[in-house]
This record gives structure tokens, sequence and C-alpha cells, in this order.
């Protein structure tokens, strides 16, 4: 099912949770609501949901327009962050409930629950009670239930941030696993970055209730529309540097009062190098290694840029290095924190 | 260890002693009910009656007409405690799902009646069953029970403590308000649900005062109510009076040591909770 969100709005009394929300979700895609607590994603969910009404703007399904529809006739499935199971009913009751609810045969919702209970691999725990479960069981057994009924958009509001770290991970692909088997047009809410990047077909990002970006995970990660953006995506987080931006040259400047722009440049895109041109001299102040990579603290002047380094590089604390840029992986950001589109051509000093 | 052991000996020698002083007046008036008039009020009292007059449960049960006492007993606490149910379910739910306008200055007002003396309501109460013409009529014995703040409360406490997005997870599933308060939250609360109803038929069941001045008919008095038959100016028949009063507490014990977890589960409950 297409999904279209024209000028999406929700206030309540004194708040605007979501502020004029637009954008349109493929038939079949996984798309990720991604942002800061509070940022208003799980009020776009349940907008979706029906759960929540929009003060202003057009919801569509397809072509229906679907703001005043109840949740109930909007065929959708929902799974909670705290799975909201029924804890008096066993799983095989749980799971058969929206089906009794439409008053589909009991022999039919039967042979329906135990087929989607086969798809999420539950199939031996049907009489359990949801307190008997584990906390994936549980996850498993919400989604199932999510699904039982056919619906044409699946919702999942933070579904795998009560499991612990290990378990998030193994679910995370279960789930991606699970909607490219039926098929279905996913609205996944997290705040996690490195969860949305690495289950969605497409990241929708928010902050303040309003829209910041909407891409693929790899764009949304190398091509970042804004400052808030590029800051969000990305641990250990972006290197802002206050810079005077003119004729196609960034100086690096001494204070934000300074800068009429900020340079924004990736760990992994910085590079230490042994000349001094388009690069900035600085002192290693410390390696830290975190796993695989290391990580590298530079003193440019009074700021502190992190730079992530192969673990074969001669560097130690206190040695005097230049670090470079890749001009193609730099942003500029102005005072607002919009992108500068105009061409920077590498250059970079730091006096 | 050692020491432990000791306190422990302690606590369960205060706990034996605290029971037997608690069960002292029940074998008092087992035995009493089993004695002849002439051992009743001896010094020093006599704690097993010889000969044991079974009898007097016979004597007694045909003093005054039990038959129906118990009955009345048994259908009054039925239906006060179906009613009291039925409302609490209901405004439990609207006190916690439904934010309707003026809601908690209403549940306030309603926890403020908690602190009234029941006694001062005895007259109004009286008045306003006399101008319905329900004295003497079960509507007069059940009616006025069939609400309780405290139950309401009660409940009130435990649906807020069910997360809402169980009802958003009914709501999605297509189920309707009506059917999500007796389809899930009401299995859900069957714990506090049945400490209501015990609280309920043990209120019921011990009720005194009120069904002695709504009822003039002996077909309409209850079991405590009876027990005035054996009360009398020319003086008190204690053995019988004894026999019936364990007539009157027999099915209560029997409840208890059904629902014992239950009634210990609810208190401690309501502790936690109100």
């Amino acid at each position: 099912m297409k999904l279209t969100l024209n000028q999406l709005t929700l206030r309540f009394s004194d708040v605007t949770a979501v502020d004029h929300l637009s954008c349109t979700v493929n038939d079949g895609e996984f798309v990720s609501l991604l942002g800061p607590s509070g940022c208003g994603k799980s009020s776009t969910l349940f907008m979706l949901a029906g759960l929540y009404q929009p003060t202003e703007g057009e919801l569509f399904f397809d072509d229906t327009k679907v703001n005043t529809v109840e949740p109930e006739h909007r065929e959708i499935g929902m799974v909670f962050q705290n799975y909201a199971l029924y804890p008096h009913m066993s799983v095989r009751k749980n799971i058969m409930f929206p089906l009794k609810m439409k008053k589909v045969s009991r022999k039919e919702a039967n042979a329906r629950a135990v087929e989607i209970a086969e798809l999420v691999k539950i199939e031996s725990l049907l009489e359990r009670k949801p307190a008997q479960l584990s906390g994936g069981q549980q996850q498993r057994v919400a989604i199932a239930r999510a699904l039982v009924k056919h619906p044409k958009l699946l919702l999942l509001d933070e579904p795998l941030s009560n499991l612990d770290a290990r378990l998030r991970i193994n679910m995370r692909a279960e789930i991606k696993r699970i909607q490219r088997q039926v098929g279905i047009t996913t609205i996944f809410v997290t705040h996690d970055q490195e969860e949305a990047l690495s289950i969605s077909d497409r990241i929708l990002l928010m902050n303040q209730g309003r829209f910041q970006q909407f891409d693929h995970p790899q764009d949304v990660y190398l091509h970042p529309t804004n400052r808030f953006v590029a800051e969000f995506l990305g641990n250990p987080p972006i290197n802002l540097l206050p810079v005077n931006f003119s004729e196609g040259t960034a100086r690096l400047v001494q204070s934000d009062k300074q800068a009429n722009s900020y340079l924004g440049v990736r760990p992994e895109h910085l590079a230490v190098v042994n000349d001094g041109a388009n690069a900035l001299r600085g002192r290693s102040e410390s390696i830290e290694s975190v796993g695989r990579d290391h990580v590298l603290t530079v003193a440019i002047q009074n700021q502190k840029v992190r730079i992530l380094i192969d673990a074969d590089q001669p560097i130690k604390a206190g040695d005097m290095v230049y670090v470079r840029p890749k001009p193609d992986r730099a942003y500029l950001f102005d005072n607002e924190g919009n992108t500068i589109t105009a061409q920077w051509n590498g250059g970079l000093t730091d006096d | 260890m050692r020491r432990g052991a000791f306190s422990k000996g302690f606590i369960y020698l205060l706990l034996i002693a605290g029971g037997i002083l608690m069960l002292l007046p029940f074998v008092w008036m087992i035995s009493t009910s089993l004695k002849a008039p002439n051992q009743v009020m001896t010094l020093p009292p006599i704690w097993l009656p010889h000969p044991i007059e079974w009898s007097n449960y016979l004597h007694a049960w045909h003093t005054a007409p039990f038959a129906r006492y118990l009955f009345n007993s048994i259908f009054v606490a039925a239906l006060s405690t179906l009613g009291v149910l039925l409302t609490t379910i209901l405004a439990a739910y609207a006190f916690s799902q439904i934010n309707f306008y003026g809601r908690d200055v209403v549940f306030s007002i309603l926890l403020g009646t908690m602190m009234v003396p029941g006694e001062i309501l005895l007259i109004p109460n009286f008045v306003t069953l006399v101008k319905l013409g329900w004295i003497d009529h079960y509507e007069a014995l059940t009616v006025p029970w069939m609400a309780s703040v405290f139950a309401i409360f009660l409940l009130r406490q435990f649906f807020l403590s069910i997360p809402k997005e169980l009802s958003y997870a009914a709501k999605m599933d297509g189920c309707s308000d009506f059917k999500y308060l007796w389809l899930i939250m009401v299995p859900i609360s069957k714990p506090a649900l049945i400490t209501i109803a015990l609280l309920q038929v043990i209120g019921s069941w011990n009720s005194f005062l009120w069904p002695l001045i709504v009822t003039n008919s002996m077909t309409m008095r209850t079991m405590p109510v009876g027990l005035m038959a054996f009360s009398s100016e020319a003086g008190t028949e204690y053995n019988l009076l004894m026999v019936a009063a364990t007539m009157v507490i027999l099915p209560m014990i029997i409840l208890f040591i059904i629902l014992q977890k239950y009634i210990i589960e609810g208190v401690t409950r309501a502790g936690i909770k109100g």
C-alpha cells in the first residue's frame, strides 16, 4: 500500500508535535522514522494508526483519504514498545484475537494463527502465557498478532528498545526477514541510528516535529541536507569546525562568533597527511582503541577533531600532524545549519 | 545462624500466642453452643461441656425460621455483590479511561463521601426508602449497597496500572471500548475483583443495623438479625444464641478457607496500591 502524508500536522494544546510533514512511502517499502526523543516520530506513527487525529493536513492510504477513519478500519497491524500482549490469554488466543473481533470462524482463525506462528517461529509456544516468554519471544508474538489479519501496513513503535543488545541485532534481522517474506509496507520508529541504517529501505529523519531528510540510508549518511542530520548520524559523531568561507576557501577561525559557516567532516573522512597543503596543523592528543578502529584526537588551535586511523599508523600522543578532509566528503553549513551548496574547492587554511 | 533461629522461634511463639487469643472466642462460642443452660454462666468457666447437648442445634433451628433467614442472607449477599461488581467495573472504567469534563472533581467528591460515617446516613436513607415504598422489601436490603466508593477506588487504581498500549492494541485489533472492558480489562483485574466481591459478601453477610431498621416482618430478616430471637426481656438464652452465631459464622469461615489465597493477596494488594 502506498502512503502519502501531505502537510500533516499534530498540535496538542500548546505544543506542535508534528509540523507540516509531507512524504510518500511506496508499496512494500521499509521506512524508518528516526529522530531524537520527542521529535514527533511516535506521534506521526500514532496518526498513521488512527490513534491520534491530525490537526491539519491530509493522510492517504493509496488514494483514499483516511484522516477520520477509525483504527480498526485502516487495515493496519501495530507492534508496541512494550508488546502490549493480553496477559490473560495464551499465545494462540492472543494471535487469534484480531480474527475473533473480525468474526472469522474459529477453525479458520486457528489455522491462520498457526500459519503466522510458523512464519515468526513460535509454533512451539502457542499454549504459553505471555509472562512465560522471553522478551524476544513476546516480540515475535506481537508481530504475529499484528500480521495475522493480513494488514496492508505494519507499524512498529520502537519494537527493539526493550531487548538486550545481542537479541536486538537478531530481532532486527528477523523483522527484516518477516517483512520481506510478507512484502508489507512497514513504518518503523526508532531513535537508534544504527538500527535505522541497517534495516530500512529509506530513512525519514525528523527533529522537533519537522521533516529533515527522507532518503536511502547511505544517502542520508553521506549527503546530509543539514547540520542536524549530519550531527545526528554517525558514531563517533561528525567533527564541526567554525570557518570563514569565501571564494571557495574555508579558513579556520578561533570562535563561533567569527565564523560565517561550519565545516563538517566525519572521522573516517579525515586523513593524517605529511604536507600542509589544504590541511590543518594540530597536536595529536590521544589515541583510543574502539574494537577494530583507532580514534585519534587532534587539537587544532582550540578545536578538537576525531579521526579514524589504521591501527598500524605510527602516531603517538604529542606528535604534530597535518589533517586533511576528503573534499567530496566534507560539508559546509551556514549559521542556521543549512547546507551551503556553493562549490568548495577543498581550499583550507588555519591562519 | 543460632541467633536467627532463636529470633525466629520467638516470633513463632508470639504468633502462636496471638493465634490462640484470636481463636479463643470461637472456641468459647462453640463450647457454649453445646452446653446445657445451667453450665453457661458458671465460675470457673467450663471449657468442655459435659454432657454435650447436640439437641441445642435442633432446638435453635426451630426457634426461629432460620431456613428463611439463611436464604435471605445468601440472596441479599449475592445480589448486592453482583450489583457492586457491575457498578464498580463501569465506574472504575469511566474514572480511569474516559477523559470527561470534571472527572477528577467528581472522583474527589466520591472519595469525600467515604469520610462520612455511615450512621449519619441511616436516617436520610431510611426516609428515602420509605418514600420509595421499599421498606420491608428486598430492594431495601440490596439496592443501597450496590455501589461502593472504596471498591471503585480500588479497581480504578488497578485499571490505571494497566498499560495504555493494551487499549491501543485492542483498538487496532478491532475491539470496541465496551468489548475491551469486558474481554481484556475485567479478566486482567480478576484478583482485584475477587477482593472486592469478598469484601462485599462479608460486609453484607455481617450487616446487622441496616437489615434491622429496614425490615419488619420475619420473612425479610437475615441471619444476624435473626439472632435477636434468643434475646427477650426475660433474658438471653446464651447457649442457643451461640448455636445461631455459629451458624452465621460457619459459611464465612468456609469461604475464607477456600479463598484464603485471594483474600490475603487482595488485602496486601490494596495496601500497596491504595
